[in-house]
């Protein structure tokens, strides 16, 4: 459903999420936890593999609310509960829990953008912005590079097995003493591997600072009229939001 | 004449005056639609010959370059890498090592783009590039999706991309798995018949190339021992086993025929189907009597 839409405004759309919830009242940011999780249905999330999210969520709850009912400012007026010299206000709880909900619009925003975006749709953004080239091709390089390490440390790790190093039978002291055997064969198969991708790239031509090149991608990833339409929707959104909060102004709400 | 032109070529990776020269006195003429089999044993420097057709050697590289090597005309010491990428294509051994973007279809797409192409011609060379190489189903994958060989040829389609006067693959199919090698050496076969491309390949396994190689060059401890065509080069059984190329089998085979006299055999057979014909035939005449 979000294929149709450029990158630049799906990643704007995570992004106006992850800012709006800390400029607005907790009804607000409720309303943007709720369009988050909407969005995530849209896209076609694995709710089944969301479980971890949930679960990190319902941490988080109960230790924000239980942070800021406890050692929050005690001078709040309505008590709800005392332990010993501890006065639990129900204002604390709610900063507690607005604090929580924005996180949470946070988390889901972010991973709208995570689920709606490729890692080349993120750098396609970056070049929409005009980020100078050189720059996506490093972010492109850690991405490739992250993929990469992975499949390394395996290849370093089994290379090891068979020469009587298992780690898995170590202890951890022992695992940390031989922790060399990894790093430095994994080290010098980084290096060699950054020296192969710099002269594979020179082989076909790039210059970081040279002449001008085309952008093949940028063409099909430009933004339409669609596109134009929700991203000034948001900046005028949040241009009002971020404004309303720092003058003041009750157009959304007073925040806490 | 030769679009490659290697005049007594020296270099060593450092500047230290008594360490050993990794290439020594190489002097190599390609002419332009050749198929050319660098072979040899492992440091014997193929691949510091490669690195210099396409001046990553002398400018990636900290050593000490004497010689000349000129491709298309152009001097390597004179003209940087970017600037012989559009006559020079290259594919390295690891194809994990130069796989730099994150989809297929840009990867291909890279070296036209730093051409500053149009996007149309762009797109063009993509698709006729994947199809080359039989993989434009893959156009839009990332390369964790990809296996090795298929990786491979994605690195083929993008040297190929950029419509270079010559393509260099080092050892394109070491890294891989029986089934990847298969499918980049079927590529690089019909590449052949379809485009008269100038080929230099690195390849330990002779008798992978010998049914499409025009030339075959021995490379030994940084000269060049031998240079021939197929038949002339696999004359020199002795020579070859002592650098450790192992010849095909139906070559070797061949050998203790024509050493044998009561076979009457004067060729080599370079490859099982020239073997099947000859031996037919001779089944034919000496017990069929036909």
């Amino acid at each position: 459903m979000f294929s149709r839409l450029s990158p630049l405004t799906r990643v704007a759309i995570g992004i106006f999420i992850n800012l709006a919830a800390y400029f607005v009242p907790l009804s607000i940011d409720l309303v943007l936890v709720a369009v988050a999780l909407i969005l995530l249905h849209l896209a076609k999330v694995n709710w089944r593999e969301m479980k971890f999210i949930f679960i990190g969520n319902i941490i988080m709850f109960v230790s924000m609310v239980s942070s800021y009912a406890v050692f929050g400012d005690p001078n709040t007026p309505t008590v709800i509960a005392q332990v010993w010299v501890i006065k639990i206000t129900l204002e604390n709880v709610l900063t507690g829990f607005t604090f929580f909900v924005r996180i949470a619009a946070s988390v889901y925003g972010t991973l709208f953008i995570l689920t709606v975006c490729t890692d080349a749709d993120l750098l396609t953004t970056l070049r929409l912005i005009r980020i100078p080239h050189f720059i996506s091709m490093i972010v492109a390089f850690t991405f490739r590079g992250i993929q990469t390490f992975f499949d390394d440390v395996m290849i370093v790790m089994e290379a090891q097995k068979s020469r009587g190093l298992d780690f898995s039978k170590l202890s951890l002291v022992e695992k940390f003493r031989r922790l060399a055997a990894i790093i430095i064969p994994l080290l010098i198969l980084e290096f060699r591997r950054m020296e192969e991708i710099s002269n594979a790239a020179d082989a076909r031509g790039y210059s970081a600072f040279g002449k001008k090149r085309t952008d093949y991608k940028l063409e099909e990833a430009k933004m339409k009229s669609l596109d134009y339409v929700i991203s000034l929707v948001l900046i005028a959104l949040l241009t009002v939001m971020v404004i309303s909060a720092f003058l003041g102004l009750p157009i959304f709400g007073m925040l806490p | 004449m030769s679009i490659i032109a290697i005049k007594d070529l020296w270099w060593r990776y450092t500047e230290e005056p008594d360490a050993p020269w990794v290439l020594k006195g190489i002097n190599l003429d390609v002419n332009a639609g050749e198929f050319v089999v660098i072979t040899g044993p492992n440091e014997s420097g193929k691949t510091t010959l490669c690195l210099c057709l396409n001046a990553l050697i002398p400018y990636n590289f900290l050593g000490v370059f004497k010689g000349h090597v000129e491709v298309t005309g152009m001097d390597t010491r004179d003209h940087k890498t970017s600037e012989l990428a559009p006559k020079v294509g290259m594919v390295f051994q690891d194809p994990e090592s130069q796989f730099i973007t994150l989809s297929v279809d840009t990867e291909v797409a890279f070296g036209p783009e730093n051409f500053g192409l149009p996007i149309s011609e762009i797109e063009e060379r993509v698709d006729w590039a994947l199809r080359a190489v039989r993989m434009e189903g893959y156009k839009y994958k990332p390369p964790r999706a990809l296996s090795g060989g298929q990786k491979q040829r994605v690195a083929i389609a993008a040297a190929l991309a950029m419509r270079p006067d010559i393509l260099v693959l080092d050892e394109p199919t070491s890294n891989l798995d029986p089934v990847g090698k298969t499918e980049v050496l079927e590529i690089i076969s019909e590449l052949r018949k379809e485009i008269k491309l100038t080929t230099i390949i690195v390849e330990h396994n002779v008798e992978d190339c010998v049914a499409f190689a025009d030339r075959f060059v021995l490379l030994f401890d940084g000269k060049i021992e031998l240079s021939g065509s197929p038949e002339e080069f696999l004359e020199h059984e002795k020579k070859l086993k002592e650098r450790w190329v192992r010849l095909p089998q139906v070559t070797e085979l061949s050998h203790l025929m024509i050493r044998n006299e009561d076979f009457y055999l004067k060729n080599l057979y370079l490859t099982l189907d020239q073997a099947y014909e000859s031996v037919d035939q001779m089944f034919r005449r000496q017990i069929l009597g036909r």
